[in-house]
């Protein structure tokens, strides 16, 4: 594949068109980044109806515009209103809104700018670049490999969530149980449909991320009559651009989020979040201005956000090589491959260059046209959050309706999708994440499909998982992955027990 | 990220110091990270009857799930796993999680509850009060929405919906019953007419009605 020239061509086969969507789902993707209540994963999901009559690429472009400006569209109001507009945006609120706090805020905003495009180039470089030797070695993953691979996914959600482990795993299970309803694929028998035309269809994946992504949040929000802290409007939104020597002095800062987003979120499961976390705990502790973090730092505003972007970088990879999700935005990329017929893996790179090269391209315009928007649109961006809420959750219920609807123009699909929005919010209200239950939705299948296939192919001999080299090795990864996830509730457990008792021996004092 | 809901959050709530004596404050305004809350128990039973009772009912229908796998027909051949084996597998790991926390909860319902701080958590925790009648209302209407298109019709159910919606959620002006109208026709025609989705016209007069409009929309 000559990458460069496949993207060039596929620059000016799109034509106005292309520039269109791009500029279109950058804007929307700002707009949800800077809307509270509004994710990424949820404006991915609410334009997926408008993708059905697009051509795979143009839909895909449109939608990886959206998932990239998403990532850096809540730093706008995280900096300058303390509001973080995507749960990615959580820790760039302390050195950035402090620094804004101090009269900074323009140069704050220049450095989330300046990051979300570094951290999104380094991360386009690494798909760019390696996702064909990646997808090279893929190509000698059997079905063994992919069921470990699958496996680790399922045990990076639990170990990676800020949850309750035990509450984590009941939703993943239960997404898992929920996925086996419908016709089985390997041996053609239905399950659970309790003689019903709806079931029997099976649960389509796409229908629980609307509902509990979308109706989940609109019904959350009206119940909680839209309170909160939406309506404030700072004063002054300008933006000014960090000088040479600055970018120098800050240039571990940016290596350190930009490696970190890349790295970390090519593992499965994991998503921008979880990298930006993850970027500012590295920050912190190996930053050569550790010290300044939490005070009003740049550092602590370029490291999350340059892994948040870079982390769009390490999904692509992931979902193009193995056809795995790993995060929600990127389950519903994975839906418009599939409704077009496309199954992503490794044979992507020989049978879809030019899919791929529209898909590498939009992305990095999508980098550019990102920067630019969110440098000169910051002030109507935050704008937006003067508009009622109510008007806006209002639409998020139409949009799910038809996003479930026109999966399969069935209304089953809006039921089912109704019916997970309600139980998405009992499901908050207890304390249960929402993660899991969608990525054991998705993951489940696959992992099912990869581990009876492998069986069926080796007589049943289990041992087949253990002697293949590369199977043995994720496995023992997914082993040690869960073997922290019981270090970490072994280690909380005991925390918890030495609190109490101090808390008692207080009561006595 | 999203906080763990602590049951007895309401209560009196103190903070002790941290076991790291090295830790120092980096913000006045920040929670100091690495701190750990105590929180008061609810130790009322019910309180704890009420916390338990959905995961009791899952492991009941995770229970009935696992024996009805052995209904399921297929073309199996002899020596092979079947189709029950994935179902009852995760089944087994579901009903293995329920019984853990259903434990848990039993444990620990008279214990201080005991979490570490993050250092954002006061951005974090921006939990506003539910408000059970509002949301008894939201759901009404979503589900009332869904029913609706079966009869009126995509455009007129989207437009009953939207501007019941937005009036029972506030903002009861003038200009509601507009939004509810101009956003029904403009979602009706960027999804029949634009996306080509065959959303419901509805029975009877609300069918010959929504065609009328799509033809005054230009709709095919």
């Amino acid at each position: 594949m000559d990458v460069v020239g496949d993207m060039a061509q596929a620059l000016i086969d799109g034509g106005i068109v292309f520039w269109a969507l791009v500029v279109l789902g950058v804007f929307i993707g700002l707009a949800v980044g800077v809307l509270p209540g509004l994710t990424f994963v949820m404006g991915v999901l609410l334009i997926l109806p408008f993708t059905y009559s697009m051509d795979p690429g143009q839909a895909l472009v449109l939608m990886i515009a959206v998932y990239v400006a998403g990532t850096y569209g809540g730093a706008l109001t995280a900096i300058l209103l303390n509001i973080p507009g995507e749960p990615n945006d959580v820790p760039l609120t302390r050195d950035g809104h402090l620094m804004a706090r101090r009269g900074r805020a323009a140069e704050a905003l220049g450095w989330a700018a300046l990051a979300a495009l570094f951290g999104g180039l380094v991360g386009w470089l690494a798909l760019v670049f390696f996702s064909q030797a990646f997808a090279s070695l893929a190509l000698r993953f059997g079905s063994a490999e992919y069921f470990a691979i699958v496996l680790l996914g399922l045990t990076s959600v639990l170990a990676l969530s800020s949850d309750s482990t035990v509450k984590s795993l009941i939703a993943l299970f239960a997404g898992m149980l929920l996925a086996t309803v419908g016709v089985d694929d390997i041996y053609g028998a239905v399950r659970y449909d309790f003689g019903t035309d709806t079931l029997r269809d099976g649960i389509n994946y796409l229908a629980i991320l609307v509902g509990v992504y979308a109706l989940t949040e609109a019904l959350t929000r009206f119940a909680e009559r839209f309170g909160g802290k939406a309506g404030q409007q700072p004063a002054n939104v300008r933006t000014t651009m960090p000088g040479l020597s600055a970018i120098r002095s800050r240039a571990g800062s940016f290596g350190r989020g930009m490696a970190t987003g890349a790295f970390v979120s090519a593992g499965p499961g994991v998503g921008s979040t979880v990298g930006s976390f993850v970027a500012y705990g590295v920050e912190k502790q190996f930053g050569k201005h550790k010290d300044e973090l939490g005070k009003g730092s740049p550092s602590g505003i370029i490291a999350p956000q340059a892994a948040s972007t870079a982390s769009v970088s390490g999904a692509l990879i992931h979902l193009l090589v193995l056809g795995i999700p790993g995060s929600g935005a990127s389950a519903v990329l994975l839906g418009v491959f599939q409704i077009n017929n496309i199954n992503p893996g490794p044979t992507i790179f020989t049978q879809q260059e030019e899919l791929l090269a529209t898909i590498f391209v939009g992305l990095l315009v999508a980098l550019f046209v990102m920067f630019v928007m969110g440098v000169l649109a910051a002030k109507p961006m935050i704008r937006l959050l003067r508009m009622p809420e109510v008007y806006i959750a209002a639409f998020i219920v139409v949009f799910a309706y038809v996003g479930a609807f026109a999966l399969r123009q069935s209304m089953s699909d809006v039921f089912i999708m109704t019916a997970f929005g309600v139980l998405g919010f009992f499901m908050v209200r207890a304390g249960y994440p929402l993660a899991p239950l969608v990525l054991g939705a998705i993951l489940g299948p696959l992992a099912e499909r990869y581990f009876q296939t492998t069986m069926i192919r080796n007589a049943n001999d289990w041992t087949v998982f253990f002697t293949r080299p590369l199977s043995a090795a994720l496995l023992a990864i997914a082993f040690a992955v869960f073997l922290l996830l019981a270090y970490r509730a072994i280690r909380d457990s005991r925390v918890a027990r030495a609190a109490r008792e101090q808390a008692v021996a207080s009561q006595w004092q | 990220m999203p906080r763990q809901v602590i049951p007895g959050r309401t209560a009196e709530r103190r903070t002790l110091p941290s076991q790291d004596p090295r830790a120092e404050p980096v913000d006045v305004d920040a929670p100091q990270d690495g701190h750990v809350e105590v929180h008061e128990p609810d130790r009322s039973r019910s309180a704890v009857l009420g916390e338990v009772i959905p995961e009791f009912l899952i492991l009941a229908g995770t229970v009935y799930l696992f024996f009805k796998a052995g209904d399921f027909s297929s073309r199996q051949q002899p020596g092979q796993l079947g189709p029950a084996f994935w179902p009852r597998l995760v089944a087994v790991g579901l009903g293995v999680a329920l019984v853990v926390r259903i434990v848990q909860v039993f444990r620990e319902h008279n214990l201080p509850v005991v979490r570490v701080a993050s250092e954002f958590d006061d951005i974090e925790d921006d939990d506003v009060e539910v408000n059970w009648r509002s949301a008894a209302i939201a759901m009404g209407l979503a589900l009332g929405y869904v029913v609706a298109t079966m009869f009126l019709g995509y455009m007129f159910a989207t437009m009953t919906f939207l501007g019941a919606f937005i009036w029972a959620g506030g903002q009861r002006k003038w200009v509601t019953p507009v939004v509810a109208v101009v956003g029904g026709l403009v979602m009706t025609y960027v999804f029949v007419g634009v996306v080509y989705v065959s959303v419901p016209t509805g029975v009877g007069v609300f069918d010959t009605a929504t065609v009328a409009v799509y033809r005054l929309l230009g709709i095919q």
